[in-house]
């Protein structure tokens, strides 16, 4: 019989073990529960979440405005030909006034 | 408790195999399967794991030699259902046998001697505890009697809640600065839109005053070309004058001053 002596003595604390086990599972549930309570109720989650998210909506914006500016560095270069040219032009528009001025005389 | 399960040696000639510990076969009957070596040491406590499942010692005497029900007559029966219920069963049989043979406690030898004998002093000596499960003790026992009796839960809801706050304030201003810092930003574009649009009116402004004033200039360089030209045909004028006989000379040309 010391088969079937071994085969129970085997399975004599099988149940003990399961039942802490048990209780140990529940505890740790426990533990868990609580942290995703602390997690949850400071929100922190959701404020960092949602702040992230209108920051990243505004990358759109960001690039257009890069667009937007470069343009205008171009332009200002544009109009810096222009005043040069208006400038000139205004010399010569008094030069030839003048000229003017003598011819009729 | 000894170093054999039956003291006295007016038993011994009853069995014909060697007393071992834990392979002990009470009858002769059964043959021995297992014979592993027996421990060298004369130390008969059970080994240093309580909870050992390998050899646990005494069962057969449990099993083959009961003082009251025999698990192995009604495993007998029933050796088909699961080991859960054959452990449910030798503690119910156990119990049984506790409660019909309280008054009759079989004794095997009366104790010689009960403070000398080594096994019985360390018994003695073993502290009393609890099981860590209160509910393997006894049925109407304890239901979570810690929670009663020494966690007090105040420290740890103060601690959570502390941690708690600390977090949302951690969480809080970070996310109000970042909240700021895009509406800015919102801001930003717009302005930049805005002075965009106007530069591009601006330029085209420029654009239309330059070409204007090139135009000017050209006008003015053709002026000054029909001037010349003008002078010269004055002098020709005056020459021709000159060749002219009197009465039909032209009055001397004299510009018409208009204000330009």
């Amino acid at each position: 019989m010391t088969s079937a002596s071994s085969s129970s003595a085997r399975s004599l604390f099988a149940e003990s073990k399961q039942r802490l086990a048990e209780r140990v599972q529940v505890n740790m549930n426990n533990i868990a529960s609580l942290a995703r309570q602390i997690q949850r109720g400071s929100k922190s989650n959701e404020l960092l979440s949602k702040a992230a998210r209108d920051f990243a909506a505004t990358e759109h914006l960001m690039e257009g405005s890069e667009e937007n500016l470069k343009k205008m560095q171009l332009i200002s270069v544009h109009m810096g030909y222009q005043y040069e040219n208006i400038h000139k032009s205004a010399q010569m528009l008094t030069e030839i006034n003048e000229q003017i001025a003598m011819m009729h005389r | 408790m000894g170093s054999e399960q039956s003291m006295p040696p007016k038993k011994q000639p009853q069995r014909a195999p060697p007393v071992r510990r834990g392979h002990t076969i009470a009858t002769s009957n059964f043959p021995d399967t297992r014979r592993p070596e027996p421990s060298p040491s004369g130390n008969n406590s059970p080994g240093a794991s309580m909870c050992s499942d390998s050899e646990l010692p005494y069962i057969s005497y449990t099993v083959d030699r009961p003082i009251g029900d025999s698990p192995k007559n009604s495993a007998k029966t029933q050796r088909s259902d699961s080991k859960k219920s054959l452990l449910q069963r030798r503690q119910l049989s156990l119990q049984a046998r506790r409660n019909k043979r309280a008054r009759d406690i079989v004794v095997v030898k009366p104790a010689t001697d009960t403070q000398l004998d080594e096994d019985i002093r360390r018994l003695q000596e073993i502290p009393t505890f609890l099981p860590i499960m209160r509910g393997t003790l006894g049925l109407p026992g304890a239901k979570d009697p810690e929670v009663l009796e020494g966690l007090d839960p105040r420290p740890w809801v103060r601690m959570t809640t502390r941690i708690q706050a600390h977090l949302s304030a951690c969480a809080q201003p970070l996310a109000a600065e970042e909240i700021h810092l895009a509406n800015k930003i919102k801001e930003a574009d717009s302005e930049i839109t805005r002075l965009y649009s106007t530069t591009v009116e601006k330029q085209r402004c420029n654009a239309r005053h330059a070409e204007r004033l090139s135009r000017v200039r050209e006008v003015s360089h053709q002026l000054s070309r029909c001037n010349s030209l003008l002078n010269q045909t004055l002098q020709d004028i005056e020459e021709l004058n000159q060749l002219l006989p009197e009465n039909k000379r032209l009055e001397p040309f004299v510009w018409n001053e208009q204000k330009v």
